[in-house]
């Protein structure tokens, strides 16, 4: 099984916290970079299949190699839903014809709340995609402002309704993004979230702490982040999502049991995923591959119809820290007679030091065959990770 | 024309950026005594770090040939420090000569550090040559400050040539006038020896080298020796001149400048001011001026990583084998480890040895809040010297105590005075005197603890009158103080490596400075850190670092792996850098950090 990462590198508009890969809007109205762009990508993404063995068993043919099935597909950005509709249907396309994607394969698109219409939802779901990740934020106006969105919370009822439809009709259903941390957030702001995911039924939350990056307009503005103010909420967070039966399953998301991602618990779980695009990252068998982070270097490259991706083989010491690094993230941990098979290596003994430490410290539970934190030290997790280091 | 007649011996004083060294290269390339291909910009400041701050502590001499009206004369030319820490070395140095040329800067005029050269150069006995240097500068106004010599210090500057060394401006008149008016120097050949030690160095082959100046007598080659001050004989394998190179001789006569090696296997054997006698038929008594070279700043040095401990004893024994006045002995701190007390002539001197230890041994230093050396008097009788502030015994122990005092000389122009007074009055300064120099500077002189000179008292001076102030300070004696340790506790232990003596006065405010500080420097852990100043069970300072709470909220997706992982192990890193003091994480820098304040 393995999944795949499409990166999407158009906005409307730039958010003041955002360090991901995007032009914002001049460049997004400029047709022909938008045209070059996913010339470039559909070319990758044809191009990997040799460079990856997948090529899709055809009826009667007699590839020798069975390639991996893919159980899910993410389209991030940058706003997906920003470009038109009809480019996401040919990369997916592109994607179906190259790999053995699975029937009930997880698909998301990340939308914003202002590109959402009816009518582009219903193409969305026409090309197979069965899951919105919708970058609500914040419900209030004041703190939408200041991170730069732009969608106000109308907006983003609008949106949410749109999406409640279409689950009714199609299925597809959806998550929200929230961001914790942001100065002047009060806990009365998630409780207007919690409202929200109890009148649309919202199975499924992200909430990331907001990290000021470099070079951001908020990093510009010298705005600080009050750890505790940030800690308060993530706790709050918990506790009430926890009383909607929204379960923490990762540090920062949120399921209705059953409703978890499976695109983000591959990642969590260490497994393979290719990523395409400008400045996405993949892994497949212990080698870590990285795309250039210029736009215009990744397009050069593919149109001499390379492969741009930059190969990183980790060592074993690396690929076994990076496990534990991204197991330890989700709230069951890992069971690790599974780090044992894959490594061949005996955790209990190599870590023996940390585990009894920070056992000792009730940072982690230590069960006979599993390792998970504490739930209520989670906000601990990299102080706890380091003695895996 | 006999031998001695034709010796010329002199030296340069300047303030540091005057043009000392610059000068020094010009008269040497002048004489042709090195080869134009081998001339490196200022040849005599050996070491890297001399030539990038630009001040020069070892003193290397050379010795160079120059033909004047038909006579070829000798000249050997000392080059001398230029800090206040190494006044002694200075003051050795000055004995080995009979003149002194003076650089000042054509712009600049005389500075802190010129005068107390030049004070100590008059002490000797020198004849005082000034040269206005720096002329091609088009800020240069060399008339005034001609005036300013004749004012302030007295001397006849009508002959002093303006020269540029940068430029290579009439170098030749100023040797000629070392001739002509250095008077050459005076001894009797057949008299018993009497060799001046005014610098040495330790050479892996050759042991310690001494550098001399002979008085009396003859030093010949194979020769019997030994030292005025500790009675050590030895016999001489090497003699010769600097030419700069060492270059081999048969003997040395008076007034001659050369070196010596005898097989001598620390350089705290051959002490700068000590003379160097004929073991056979020694001179009834020593030169003049000898002093032990004794450390008047003290601090701890602890490897960063423990395991280097070692190394770092190694590295320490190299140096002090170039540096009779660097003084250690082994340390341990329940913060730090183990590690070394170590003392210093001065805090230039500090920085210097602590950055060649950085630099020359690779190692990574933790060096602690720089201290005095106090007299102890407790209830019994007892009388202790303490430079460690955890050696200090209880306050209930201690009849009293004294700290060492300096007198400091100030210039300044006049619209600092009242800043430079204001911060004099706030480290505890006494007024001795103020001089209005002339109508742009102003001498004032105040006697202070070397205790607050030793904290920030250079930089603070430097800040309020926008670098145009000089200082430059002597030790003189010591004077009873209420004087109190102040420890920094950490979730209730003592840290050791953070106790400071401080005034009485003084303790509040530190106390919370130095918590303030701590409060920032030390990351939040598994449980909240208390920082707290005490003296004795008295507490005058809290802060708190409140226990971590969350650094993990940050999205880690697919594209994050690497990134995280790299975050992660810069953290480690920074991590083994940490001190555990108790249960507390501490990092390096904290212990270095309270030693420079912003306020």
């Amino acid at each position: 099984m393995m999944s795949i990462y499409v990166h999407i590198p158009f906005c409307k508009s730039k958010c003041a916290y955002c360090d991901f890969v995007s032009t914002a809007d001049t460049k997004c109205n400029d047709a022909d970079l938008v045209n070059d762009y996913f010339v470039a990508l559909l070319d990758e993404i044809k191009l990997s299949a040799t460079e990856f063995g997948a090529q899709k068993n055809t009826k009667g043919s007699s590839a020798k190699i069975q390639s991996p099935k893919v159980n899910s597909i993410y389209f991030g950005g940058g706003t997906p839903s920003e470009v038109c509709v009809s480019y996401i249907g040919r990369v997916l396309k592109q994607i179906k014809n190259t790999f053995d994607v699975c029937q009930n394969a997880e698909i998301t698109l990340e939308t914003n709340p202002c590109s959402l219409t009816a009518k582009k939802l219903t193409e969305y779901t026409n090309f197979g995609i069965n899951r919105f990740s919708l970058g609500v934020q914040s419900f209030c106006d004041n703190t939408l402002k200041f991170l730069g969105r732009s969608h106000n919370s109308t907006d983003a009822l609008k949106a949410l309704s749109l999406l409640k439809n279409v689950r009714e009709s199609t299925g597809a259903n959806f998550s929200v993004d929230y961001l914790l941390g942001v100065p002047k957030q009060t806990k009365s702001d998630i409780d207007s979230l919690i409202d929200v995911v109890k009148e649309y039924n919202i199975t499924h939350v992200s909430a990331y702490g907001l990290k000021i990056e470099k070079g951001t307009p908020l990093y510009k503005a010298r705005t600080g982040i009050n750890e505790d103010h940030a800690a308060d909420l993530y706790e709050y967070l918990v506790e009430q999502l926890n009383d909607i039966k929204l379960n923490r399953y990762e540090v920062s998301n949120f399921a209705v049991s059953g409703f978890e991602s499976i695109h983000n618990l591959n990642y969590w779980n260490y497994g393979n995923f290719l990523g395409f695009g400008v400045s996405a990252a993949g892994f497949i068998d212990g080698v870590h591959y990285t795309n250039p982070k210029k736009l215009d270097a990744y397009i050069a490259k593919l149109s001499d119809k390379k492969l741009a991706s930059k190969k990183t083989k980790a060592p074993k010491s690396q690929q076994q820290f990076e496990y534990i690094m991204l197991n330890l993230r989700k709230e069951k941990g890992f069971n690790y007679t599974d780090f044992n098979k894959r490594f061949g290596s005996d955790f209990v003994k190599t870590y023996n030091t940390a585990l009894n430490e920070l056992s000792n410290k009730n940072l982690i539970i230590l069960t006979e065959n599993c390792v998970r934190v504490s739930p209520n030290k989670f906000y601990m997790l990299n102080t706890i990770i380091l003695e895996f280091l | 024309m006999d031998r001695i007649s034709k010796i010329r011996n002199f030296c340069i004083i300047a303030h540091i950026d005057h043009g000392k060294s610059t000068l020094a290269d010009r008269i040497i390339e002048l004489t042709q005594t090195v080869a134009a291909r081998d001339m490196q910009a200022q040849l005599l400041d050996g070491m890297d770090i001399e030539r990038e701050r630009g001040i020069t502590i070892k003193l290397q001499p050379v010795t160079m040939k120059y033909n004047f009206k038909g006579v070829e004369y000798t000249l050997n030319l000392i080059d001398t420090p230029g800090h206040v820490d190494f006044t002694y070395e200075v003051s050795r140095s000055l004995a080995a000569c009979e003149g002194a040329v003076l650089v000042v800067d054509a712009s600049q005029g005389i500075e802190a550090q010129t005068l107390a050269n030049v004070y100590l150069a008059l002490d000797a006995g020198l004849e005082i040559l000034p040269v206005i240097n720096k002329i091609d500068l088009p800020q240069a106004r060399p008339e005034e400050v001609r005036k300013e010599i004749e004012d302030i210090i007295g001397l006849d500057a009508s002959l002093a040539p303006l020269v540029s060394a940068k430029a290579g401006i009439n170098i030749e008149a100023i040797i000629q006038q070392v001739i002509e008016l250095t008077p050459p120097p005076v001894g009797d050949e057949n008299a018993p020896l009497k060799a001046l030690i005014f610098d040495s160095f330790y050479d892996s082959h050759k042991g310690a080298i001494s550098f001399i100046r002979v008085m009396d007598g003859t030093l010949k080659l194979g020769q019997k020796i030994k030292m005025f001050s500790n009675n050590k004989a030895y016999s001489v394998v090497e003699v010769g001149v600097f030419t700069p190179k060492m270059t081999s001789r048969e003997y040395l006569k008076p007034g001659d400048v050369g070196y010596m090696s005898a097989s001598i296997k620390n350089v705290a054997d051959t002490q700068v001011g000590d003379t160097i006698t004929c073991a056979a038929n020694p001179a009834r008594e020593a030169l003049p001026g000898y002093k032990k070279a004794l450390p008047m700043v003290f601090c701890g040095i602890y490897p960063i990583d423990g395991a280097r401990f070692g190394d770092l004893r190694d590295a320490l024994e190299k140096l002090q084998l170039n540096d009779a006045a660097i003084f250690f002995e082994p340390d341990t701190s329940q913060a730090l480890g183990f590690g070394f007390r170590t003392g210093f002539l001065g805090l230039l001197h500090m920085e210097v040895i602590t950055e060649r230890l950085e630099r020359e041994f690779d190692l990574d230093l933790v060096v602690t809040a720089p201290s005095v050396s106090y007299n102890v008097t407790t209830k019994k009788g007892e009388k202790l010297k303490i430079d460690n502030p955890s050696n200090l015994p209880p306050s209930t122990e201690i009849e009293y105590m004294e700290e060492p005092i300096v007198k400091a000389f100030i210039y300044t122009p006049p619209d600092y005075v009242g800043h430079v007074m204001n911060l004099c009055a706030e480290k505890r300064g006494e007024q001795l005197d103020m001089q209005f120099l002339d109508a742009n500077r102003v001498k004032l002189t105040y006697e202070i603890p070397l205790n607050e000179v030793v904290y920030d008292f250079f930089d603070k001076l430097k800040s309020r009158t926008r670098g145009y102030a000089s200082l430059d300070y002597e030790i003189i004696g010591y004077k009873q103080s209420q004087l109190v340790r102040l420890d920094m506790l950490l979730k209730g232990e003592i840290c050791d490596a953070l106790s400071i003596i401080v005034h009485k006065d003084k303790a509040y405010e530190r106390g919370r400075l130095i918590a303030e500080k701590l409060r920032e420097v030390i990351p939040r852990q598994q449980f909240e850190v208390p920082i707290q100043a005490v003296i004795g069970a008295k507490v005058i300072a809290r802060e708190t670092v409140k226990a971590l709470r969350k650094d993990v909220l940050a999205k880690c997706y697919g594209g994050d792996i690497t990134r995280k992982r790299k975050l992660l192990e810069k953290q480690k890193e920074g991590k083994k850098k940490m001190r555990q003091v108790g249960s507390v994480e501490v990092p390096s820098e904290a212990f270095m950090s309270i030693l420079k304040f912003d306020k």
